[in-house]
């Protein structure tokens, strides 16, 4: 008998259940009734896994890839195309990995600019107004309107402090 | 009542107010015309921003959301046969259909005005129903509570998604993630992993953000290098004449009998304004005016869908604000919104903050009116918002959620938190599993665990506490129903393609 995806997604579920069950909740939840909701939330995840584990067994692998596909369709989800989501996941990623050196200012326009290069955008005025201008709609929003301060990155301090120095 | 009502009306009527009400009609307006990017990307966005403003007037610029989100997502519907939001769908069978005909514009007014219609009957059915529910509501313990919370919870997860099972599973995950946190009858840490930021419960409005919001965008992206944007400016054709007087009022029953059933399907928790609108559409079909021209072109087809999907929109307030349970996601984010207010909905809601309350709710039905004027400007504007580039749009929603999550608690960790919620409800998508139900899950578990654990007391231990008391064994039947209706539709359904 060959799984279908389904089958394949319920075992993974089931195995980060037993995970949960055996050895997170343990270590990580005091004993006693605090545990009652982290266990029941868990064999309510185990048992609706389990009925999909049967389900997606019991269902034939074509129908099941037919289905998929019409599932697909009909939200519009696409086929393909992940390499994108991927590299723009990976420069939102670098961004906020850099937020406490680049802060929000300096690291959103490099990543607006990265981002919307990578959707398309090329070149052109419209790049760089939108990359310089979202950031400067957002300071005067939160700065100046809501007399929030955002983190502006410790590289940039330590730049303005220099010059300020000298 | 009356005191607080006659209180509620000098809220209601400030610039203030006013403004918020217009920028949420209008936003909501923009975000459910562009295909894909829903109202609950929108009040995702917002609701962070409305932590710094009035309570009335940060819940009406999100409940204006919803309004202009309602009608908003009709427009492509009718003009590019491509709805801007899941509830317009129903419209988009005879809306289009006036398109292709050359009276886009008569059915777009005929969307406006029955989109206002609807919306105010469900408005006035909240203002009329939900005080006397509430008081209700207060003779409900513990018990009948968790009942409650567990059917509708199972309702939710069972009819959003496209498999009641992946719902389920989603939802499960929900109220694990609910857990996380200080206990609440202990105060031991639980699923906290050490990290202090967690001693509260994961950061809510970072993780709708990821859910939601981020989810949708990289959706999104992939979509649009699918080339399935092209067809949608080309599709667009510019005429003609306004609605008349006499089509107009011929479509005035269609409205109310929508709009009622909008209405009814609404205030159940879970059933949502896409089922009102197809249910509303339906009927119409079989026993309305004009029935033989539906699915052909039909303005009371138009009419139908969207008075039934905006009283949808509406009477999704009605269990919010009785009972706290949200009926859908839009519903958990204004509970999210209500909450970072220091308000608390729930059956207690009309004795500690009735008068807000009624400021709402009349807000509410003036929003109807401005929604009425600011539809007509938009109608004129609609084709130019559709030509929005989305190579910049989606890279600037994506810096305003990252500093929207960080502006809450300023903690760079409710950034990550918000983008690994991203990659998880991305990939959820992908694989068929929709993270509402783990939403409202999340925000309702604390609730259920509080009612089984203070009904467990109660009973010194003993579980038959629910089913020993009439209102909870009623809803604990429900429920048992629920998973044995699932049960025996997989079974058919499998049965069916046996035979196939």
């Amino acid at each position: 008998m060959k799984a279908t995806a389904d089958a394949k997604m319920a075992l993974f579920i089931l195995s980060v259940c037993i995970l949960l069950l055996f050895w997170t909740i343990p270590a990580n939840v005091e004993k006693g009734s605090a545990r009652l909701m982290p266990y029941l939330s868990v064999v309510w995840v185990g048992l609706f896994a389990f009925w999909l584990l049967v389900a997606g067994l019991r269902e034939k692998p074509l129908q099941d890839k037919e289905e998929e596909a019409a599932l697909i369709d009909k939200k519009d989800l696409g086929a393909g195309e992940s390499r994108i989501v991927i590299l723009l996941f990976m420069i939102w990623g670098v961004y906020i990995f850099l937020l406490p050196l680049l802060g929000f200012y300096t690291g959103g326009f490099l990543t607006l600019l990265a981002s919307m290069r990578t959707l398309g955008k090329r070149s052109g005025k419209p790049l760089w107004v939108w990359s310089f201008g979202a950031p400067v709609g957002i300071y005067l929003l939160f700065e100046i309107v809501l007399q929030l301060r955002l983190p502006k990155g410790k590289l940039i301090e330590t730049l303005l402090s220099v010059f300020a120095v000298s | 009542m009356y005191a607080q009502l006659g209180d509620a009306v000098f809220l209601v009527f400030t610039l203030k107010n006013l403004i918020g009400a217009t920028i949420g009609i209008v936003v909501g307006f923009i975000f459910g015309a562009i295909p894909g990017l829903t109202g609950n990307v929108a009040l995702g966005l917002l609701v962070p921003f409305t932590f710094y403003m009035d309570p009335l007037v940060g819940i009406v610029t999100l409940l204006g959301i919803g309004k202009g989100t309602s009608f908003g997502g009709s427009v492509p519907a009718i003009l590019f046969n491509m709805p801007g939001t899941p509830q317009a769908t129903a419209t988009a069978i005879d809306g289009h259909l006036l398109t292709q005909k050359g009276r886009s514009k008569k059915a777009l007014h005929m969307a406006l005005y029955s989109s206002v219609g609807g919306d105010l009957l469900s408005d006035l059915c909240l203002l009329a129903i939900a005080p006397p529910l509430a008081m209700v509501a207060l003779k409900i313990g513990p018990p009948e509570y968790a009942a409650i919370i567990m059917f509708s919870l199972l309702i939710i997860s069972a009819f959003v998604g496209s498999s009641p099972t992946k719902g389920l599973i989603s939802a499960g995950f929900g109220l694990l993630l609910g857990t996380v946190g200080l206990d609440l009858f202990t105060a031991s840490d639980r699923l906290t992993f050490n990290i202090l930021r967690l001693e509260d419960g994961l950061p809510l409005i970072p993780m709708l953000m990821g859910l939601l919001v981020l989810s949708e965008i990289f959706l999104q992206v992939r979509r649009s290098y699918l080339g399935s944007e092209k067809t949608l400016i080309e599709a667009a054709t510019q005429e003609n004449k306004k609605l008349s007087w006499k089509e107009l009022k011929q479509a005035f029953p269609t409205i109310f009998r929508s709009g009622a059933l909008g209405t009814f399907v609404g205030a159940t928790p879970g059933l949502g304004a896409t089922l009102g609108a197809f249910l509303a559409y339906n009927v119409s079909k079989r026993i309305g005016r004009d029935r033989e021209n539906f699915g052909k072109g039909s303005l009371l087809g138009v009419a139908s869908s969207e008075a039934g999907n905006s009283a949808g929109t509406g009477a999704n307030l009605i269990p919010l604000v009785t009972l706290g349970i949200p009926g859908n996601v839009e519903a958990a984010l204004i509970l999210g919104a209500f909450m970072i207010h220091g308000i608390t909905p729930g059956p207690f809601i009309m004795e500690k903050q009735g008068t807000l309350l009624y400021a709402i709710f009349l807000s509410l039905i003036l929003a109807n009116f401005l929604l009425l004027a600011l539809g007509f400007a938009f109608i004129r504007v609609s084709r130019s918002i559709l030509h929005l580039d989305r190579s910049v749009l989606f890279p600037i929603i994506l810096l305003m959620t990252t500093v929207g999550a960080y502006s809450i608690s300023k903690e760079f960790i409710d950034v990550g938190i918000m983008y690994l919620f991203g990659i998880l409800g991305y990939l959820m998508r992908r694989f068929g599993f929709t993270p509402i139900p783990m939403i409202i899950a999340f925000l309702l578990g604390p609730l259920l665990e509080n009612g089984v654990r203070l009904s467990l007391r109660l009973s010194g231990g003993d579980p038959s506490i629910f089913f020993s008391r009439p209102i909870s064994l009623v809803f604990a039947l429900f429920s048992l129903a629920t998973i044995a209706w699932m049960f025996f539709a997989a079974l058919k359904k499998r049965r069916l393609r046996k035979a196939v």
